[in-house]
């Protein structure tokens, strides 16, 4: 019976050969320089995908959001104020909200400012992908998917966002390297880095428990297949097990914390009722109550492309039938024996479907961001297929142009598209208010959690809510009325209602401004 | 049959008395093999595990499928289902078979007479080629080896190649029968109990007849089946894809089939009993796929077989397009052609099911085709076959299915069946197409030899079906994307790209150079003159007419929707469809994208109406259909909101009502359809019953019944002059008078002139009315429907913008003066999104259905270059920021402003 023979791979970083003379060794100085060459190259490429990158989440800036309001003044508050409010009231660990902590006390709390941690772990994250395409799969994957990263909408959309998605997608990526060098190298100082990155993962996202969890699975599988081998395993699980009891022990802490916030419902969902999740009703299907195929169509196209106007969300969802041709690409492929193309499309695949099935209890779970930490495997898969798509140039050149043409198209649609569904310029709104108003006049907004947007951008200025039934109209001055989430039930009636009212005081409109998904409305 | 046969000049299996074959080290035949073969009982547990997960899919799928409401187009829809049940029979049969695999090991002759001939046949084919085979025929052990070089081509140099090897010449003046007829011929002239058939360009392991000759111990078997496996996949895209092929076939199918005791021979790497051969006389020679036939004589006169899932032969798979076209031409037409035989056979079931399967796989081309028919009959005449569907719906039954289907394919060929392969196979869907109309025809066919190396130059003619197939694809794709980009087209231009991709990546490699470098090309075949036509036969006819009948009614049914209508224009036309096309799902649902993706029913009102106006009475009934199942209320209205897969706002909106009720009676007109009368009539009575109250103006249209208050809420732009005309004519009732009457009355007290002079406000998007005539005010405009009546307020905005769309319609000439009032107060700003009742912009936006109440306006005030331009406007406001108000208003607008397709008036 013949036999498959096995793919050989050349590897070059051995540090332990024993030194070569002759021909040998003039062949071994060509390899060196290949392999420095191929340094030079991916230098050139990973430190320019760096640059973009950092570029990109410096310069595509765009206002501030609920959320982020929310949290800039959770860090204004004192440090104990702060976790004593995040266990009350938000439904996120606390790492994140420790580093804006220090932040704000160190650079203020300017746009750039706060933004600042998430523009360097999006940028950092460009390096890490770097590193788990290269240790993953080969370098010419991780180059591909450095690049990919640097302009992937979604990635650029979260390193500008107050929040701690990217954080939770840097930390995930490194963990994933950790793991992979564990099974490359095994050294300690892999299960120090991995175990302190599942700590920062686990302080820094719930939902990361779920690739922790596929994590090790693939430690299991691991063992296992060392085991079957024939290979000693007694040290590698002892190091497994410190590890665990290390990451169990410092992450004791955080169990009242977490308690407190189940105990708030803010986990189970009641904290988000607030605030609702921005455009998650913006798949532009029709909305059900339970996760549908088309919601997981809508969450892939936001993890690939970012997010887009109904209408092209819609479209793009039309587009399904693209997805049988890469299912029927996929045959006769992935038939590698080294589980790696396994670890990796579980990382990308199952949290998705994980939070689809947590959809079915609280449908707004079911949305990109929530497992934004699976995204950098998801590209890095991509840029593996692309890599791998073909064994001559030309066909991968032409697949990588259209893979990097796409996402460019779809970041800048994402950044500049003005019935972008997640784009709320509060910034222009308020700035026009703030510019508009004097001491004497007065801001009413609905819904009640824009506050902390307006304290924001709009600090001096005398704001209220807008309570159902007849607004308490001010005495004297102009009065300014600021709505959003009007798509929101109830909200667009409650704003009538007090519009009504204010037609038929002693003000008139004056003024009238429809922004991004916000109106203002003047009354002098 | 005369025969000419040289001596042998050497012993067989003895030392070749020539020199050493040339290019040995090129020849990718004597290279290493790669086959592998997995562990049997994980290969039969995967491809169990995997039917059973794929049953209840395809069973998830089908029932769903096969409900009546589904139905859409019937004649596309059954053949829909057709190819549906085609496939899954298809693939029950594939899974049952992999879930049998068997894999027996190789077994050396244990008998003493252990004589072989070993018959090698060859037509044409290039001494490189056969010389190998020859040589490697020659040294094969564990049996004592005749080797029959069967000569078609009568040609010198291979009679001295046989000299050379001590091989036996053969050579026949006849050349009738083909392959068998040449093997038949060297069976009488041979007498070893055991007869292995290679053909020439397979070149033998030498442990061939080591490994298989044991098998044959056993009395009842008939023959040893072992792969044939392509050594030159690597020459090749073709080849390699051919190879993968291959790898399915002679992989889990094959192994299979063994299991269940059904293993047909291939015509090569074969090891026979002479003593089976003579009992069914032969290799047939009436049949293009000899061996196929010969598999059936065998098992039906008792005899097994076996199948040997080791490579003990290395072969030469087609290097490029042409060769591939003939070699699945001749299987195909060969296999079709047997599936009489096979009903007609004695076979134990499982045998039978198994050659059925096997025959029946080269109809899946009319599958593929019909797969690709659907998105362009969608694209160019909007008939699909499937109705009251969503995406989300279809995808949730199809995609576990499909999924499912493409796994198990994956993992029962262990990866090694490829996308290449797979969209080889579906370049060359016509070909099963062609011998599917050969065979019902039973136009004669001739045996051709598959070349054995690649002509190195490109191919198109190979490929020209699945070209032409291509460019129809992306002509309609193009069509249909100039006539609209909604979701629906977006998905059949996407489902036109998948087809297409698939195809142009089978056809590729025959666009490229191709074929191998290293062995000397084939010479040019003869042209051999066909025979001349049989006649069709009666039963062949039938099913052509029948297939011809089909598709005139697909044509017939896609002229009509393709045609438009002559109540329209084609701007109307575009307009329309644009708006049904882009909003409306394929069950009728019209989905506000751009409004949180509700739906209302003003919107079913409004596609109801334009699928009449567009004579498409698929649509139509689609969109009815919606309606009546989801919104329809007892008491004959419509609940106006639909969002989260239930009613949201059980509150009937008048305008819905009456639109929809119109749209009814004219269907029932238009289509000739009384139900639609009945109901249009139900609705009728309906609104007159709740959804008027008194005013001082007289008996009024009110906004729905909720509205009729103390000081009943109207909305002037709900007053619908056409609507009351149409109705009363299907609801006869003295009432729809007085609404004409009062609904003309309430506008000009609220715009502030009767027609006859310039109107002093716009009209207000809500209004209150007093319930009888008093000295006060008895209209004003309030702010919102649902504020209380209060002092006069609120905007012209959205809803207003209506009355004068609706006036201008209107055949009396007093409502069209009302519309002609007020282009004095629009003609300042057209197209604005919020006015002031005094006729200022509020907002510096505009809107596109505000253009068209503009153009209304100016349209009744005779102005027609002016209102053609404003609709024009409307049109590149609409284009710009497409919305879904925009979109029906702007079809409404042109359709009631420019066309008589919703009724003309009666001059």
């Amino acid at each position: 019976m013949a036999t498959q023979a096995p793919a050989t791979e050349v590897v070059l970083r051995s540090p332990r050969r024993p030194p070569v003379h002759g021909r040998l060794a003039q062949s071994e100085a060509a390899i060196t320089s290949r392999a420095a060459a191929f340094d030079r190259a991916t230098w050139l490429i990973v430190g320019g995908a760096v640059l973009l990158a950092l570029a990109l989440r410096l310069l595509l800036v765009r206002s501030i959001w609920v959320d982020e309001a929310i949290s800039i003044h959770q860090a204004h508050m004192s440090l104990v104020g702060m976790l004593h409010d995040l266990r009350a009231t938000d439904n996120h660990p606390p790492l994140y909200f420790l580093i804006l902590w220090g932040t704000v006390r160190v650079l203020g709390s300017g746009q750039l400012a706060v933004h600042l941690p998430t523009i360097i772990a999006g940028t950092l994250l460009v390096p890490a992908v770097y590193q788990a395409g290269s240790e993953l799969f080969d370098r010419r994957t991780g180059r591909l998917a450095a690049v990919i990263c640097s302009i992937a909408p979604l990635l650029v959309w979260y390193s500008q966002e107050a929040r701690p998605y990217a954080l939770f997608m840097l930390f995930a990526t490194l963990a994933v390297w950790a793991q992979v060098r564990i099974f490359n190298d095994g050294r300690v100082r892999y299960w120090v880095a991995y175990g302190g990155l599942t700590l920062a993962l686990v302080y820094t996202h719930y939902f990361s428990l779920i690739s922790i969890a596929i994590q090790q699975v693939a430690f299991g599988v691991w063992i296992w297949r060392q085991a079957d081998r024939g290979q000693p395993v007694r040290a590698i699980i002892f190091r497994y097990w410190v590890t665990w009891v290390l990451i169990v022990v410092a992450v004791a802490p955080l169990v009242p914390y977490i308690h407190q916030q189940f105990a708030n419902d803010v986990l189970t969902g009641q904290g988000m009722s607030s605030a609702p999740s921005a455009g998650a009703v913006s798949t532009g299907a029709p909305q059900t109550a339970h996760p549908t195929v088309y919601g997981l169509l809508a969450n892939f196209v936001w993890a690939m492309w970012g997010y887009h106007a109904n209408s092209t969300m819609l479209a793009l969802g039309a587009m399904w039938p693209l997805l049988m041709l890469v299912a029927l690409a996929l045959l006769g492929r992935g038939r590698s024996r080294s589980g790696t193309i396994w670890l990796v499309s579980a990382l990308a695949i199952v949290p998705a479907l994980a939070l689809m099935a947590i959809g079915f209890k609280d449908n707004f779970l079911f949305e990109v961001r929530y497992f934004s930490g699976a995204v950098p495997m998801l590209l890095i898969l991509c840029a593996r297929a692309v890599i791998s798509s073909s064994r001559r140039r030309l066909p991968v050149a032409v697949l990588t142009a259209l893979f990097v043409g796409s996402f460019v198209v779809g970041a800048l649609d994402q950044q500049t598209a003005k019935n972008n569904p997640r784009q709320y310029n509060f910034h222009a709104a308020l700035d026009a208010i703030r510019h508009r108003a004097g001491p004497s006049d007065t801001l009413l907004y609905a819904p009640n959690y824009l506050s902390d947007v307006i304290e924001y951008y709009a600090p001096g200025v005398h704001s209220q809510v807008l309570r159902s039934g007849q607004p308490q109209l001010p005495r004297h001055g102009k009065v300014f009325v600021l709505a959003s989430f009007l798509d929101q039930p109830g909200m667009a009636s409650e704003v009538g209602a007090a519009k009504y009212t204010l037609d038929h005081s002693r003000l008139h409109l004056a003024y009238t401004n429809h922004l991004e998904k916000i109106s203002v409305w003047e009354y002098r | 049959m005369s025969v000419e046969e040289l001596p042998r000049t050497a012993p067989a299996g003895g030392a070749p008395t020539s020199a050493p074959i040339e290019d040995l080290h090129t020849d990718p035949r004597l290279g290493q093999v790669h086959w592998p073969i997995p562990a049997i009982a994980s290969a039969r547990r995967r491809a169990m595990l995997m039917a059973l997960l794929c049953l209840p899919l395809a069973g998830w799928y089908l029932s769903w499928l096969l409900q009546g409401k589904r139905i859409g187009e019937p004649v596309l829809f059954g053949l829909l289902i057709a190819a549906e049940a085609f496939n899954l029979l298809q693939a029950i049969g594939f899974w049952w078979t992999c879930s049998r695999q068997r894999v027996r090991p190789g077994k050396p002759a244990g008998r003493t007479d252990t004589r072989v001939d070993v018959l090698i046949p060859t037509s044409d084919e290039p001494l490189s080629v056969v010389e190998p085979t020859v040589a490697a025929a020659c040294a094969l052990r564990g049996a004592d080896v005749s080797v029959w070089l069967l000569d078609d081509g009568h040609r010198g140099e291979m009679a001295k190649l046989a000299g050379r090897y001590g091989a036996r010449y053969l050579r026949r003046r006849e050349r009738s029968g083909a392959k068998a007829g040449n093997l038949n011929h060297a069976l009488a002239r041979s007498n070893a109990p055991f007869v292995a058939v290679l053909d020439c360009d397979h070149v033998p392991h030498i442990d061939f007849l080591e490994r298989t000759l044991g098998h044959l111990d056993e009395e009842r078997v008939a023959f040893v089946q072992t792969p044939q496996y392509y050594a030159n996949a690597g020459s090749s895209a073709v080849c390699a894809a051919a190879a993968a092929q291959q790898s399915l076939f002679f992989g889990p199918i094959a192994r299979g089939k063994d299991g269940l005791d059904a293993m047909m021979c291939c015509g090569t790497n074969m090891v026979l009993r002479r003593e089976a051969l003579r009992q069914v006389g032969g290799f047939p020679e009436d049949s293009l796929t000899e061996d196929f036939l010969l598999s059936i004589r065998l098992q039906e006169r008792g005899w097994r077989s076996v199948y040997l899932s080791e490579v003990v032969a290395s072969g030469l798979g087609p290097e490029d397009m042409a060769s591939y076209v003939s070699q699945q031409q001749r299987w195909a037409r060969g296999c079709l052609s047997s599936i009489p035989a096979v009903f007609r056979a004695r076979l134990p079931w499982r045998a039978r099911i198994q050659y059925l399967l096997s025959a029946t796989y080269f109809l899946s081309g009319w599958t593929l085709l019909l797969y690709m028919s659907l998105p362009v009959i969608r694209l160019l005449f909007g008939l699909q076959p499937l109705a009251q569907i969503s995406a989300s719906q279809f995808l949730i039954h199809f995609a576990p299915y499909y999924c499912g289907a493409v796994a198990a394919v994956a993992l029962a060929g262990s990866g090694t069946y490829t996308f290449g392969a797979f969209a080889l196979s579906a370049c060359n869907f016509w070909i099963h197409v062609q011998a599917t109309a050969n065979t019902l025809i039973r136009r004669a066919a001739r045996f051709v030899v598959t070349p054995k190396h690649g002509r190195r130059v490109r191919q198109p003619r190979a490929i020209a079906p699945a070209l032409l197939a291509v460019g129809t694809l992306i002509g309609a794709s193009a069509y249909g994307l100039s006539h609209g980009h909604g979701p629906a087209t977006v998905n059949n231009v996407a489902f036109a790209a998948l087809h297409s991709a698939v195809l142009l990546i089978g056809a590729a490699p025959a666009l490229r150079l191709a074929g191998s470098a290293q062995l000397e090309p084939e010479p040019p075949r003869p042209r051999v003159t066909r025979p001349r036509r049989s006649w069709p036969r009666p039963l062949a006819a039938a099913v052509l007419g029948l297939v011809a009948l089909a598709v005139a009614a697909v044509a017939f049914e896609g002229s009509r929707a393709l045609r438009i209508p002559p109540t329209l224009n084609q701007q109307a036309y575009a307009a329309s469809r644009s708006f049904l096309g882009s909003y409306v799902t394929p069950d009728g649902q019209v989905i506000r994208r751009d409004q949180g993706g509700d739906t209302v029913s003003e919107g079913q009102a409004y596609g109801m109406l334009l699928a009449v106006a567009l004579d498409d009475r698929s649509r139509f009934k689609a969109i009815w259909g919606w309606t009546r199942g989801h919104l329809l209320q007892p008491n004959g209205l419509l609940a106006s909101g639909w969002s989260g897969g239930r009613v949201s706002s059980p509150r009937p909106a008048t305008d819905a009502d009456l639109d929809a009720a119109q749209a009814l009676a004219l269907a029932s007109q238009r289509f000739g359809d009384d139900s639609y009368r009945r109901w249009a009539a139900t609705m009728g009575h309906a609104i007159l019953a709740r959804e008027t109250a008194p005013s001082a103006a007289g008996l009024a249209l009110v906004a729905g019944p909720w509205a009729r208050t103390n000081q009943p809420v109207i909305n002037p732009s709900y007053f619908s002059p056409r609507g009351y005309a149409t109705l009363s004519a299907v609801a006869p009732d003295p009432r729809w008078r007085t609404l004409v009457g009062s609904s003309r009355t309430l506008v000009s007290w609220l715009i502030g002139s009767t027609g006859s002079s310039d109107a002093r406000s716009l009209p207000p998007d809500w209004s209150a009315v007093r319930p009888a005539v008093s000295g006060a005010s008895p209209a004003w405009p309030i702010s919102s429907a649902t504020t209380p009546a209060g002092p006069p307020t609120g905007e012209s905005s959205f809803d207003a913008l209506r009355v004068a769309i609706r006036m201008a319609s209107s055949c009396r000439p007093a409502d069209r003066q009302l519309a002609a009032a007020l282009w004095p107060l629009y003609r300042r700003a057209p197209g604005r999104d919020v006015y002031s009742l005094d006729g200022r912009p509020l907002t510096g936006l505009t809107h596109a259905a505000s253009y068209v109440a503009a153009a209304a306006s100016a349209a009744a005030a005779g102005h027609r270059s002016m209102a053609d331009r404003l609709l024009g406007q409307a049109q590149a406001d609409n284009t710009r920021y497409p919305t879904y108000y925009g979109s029906a208003w702007l079809a409404l607008g042109r359709v009631l402003l420019t066309t008589s397709a919703l009724g003309g008036c009666a001059s």
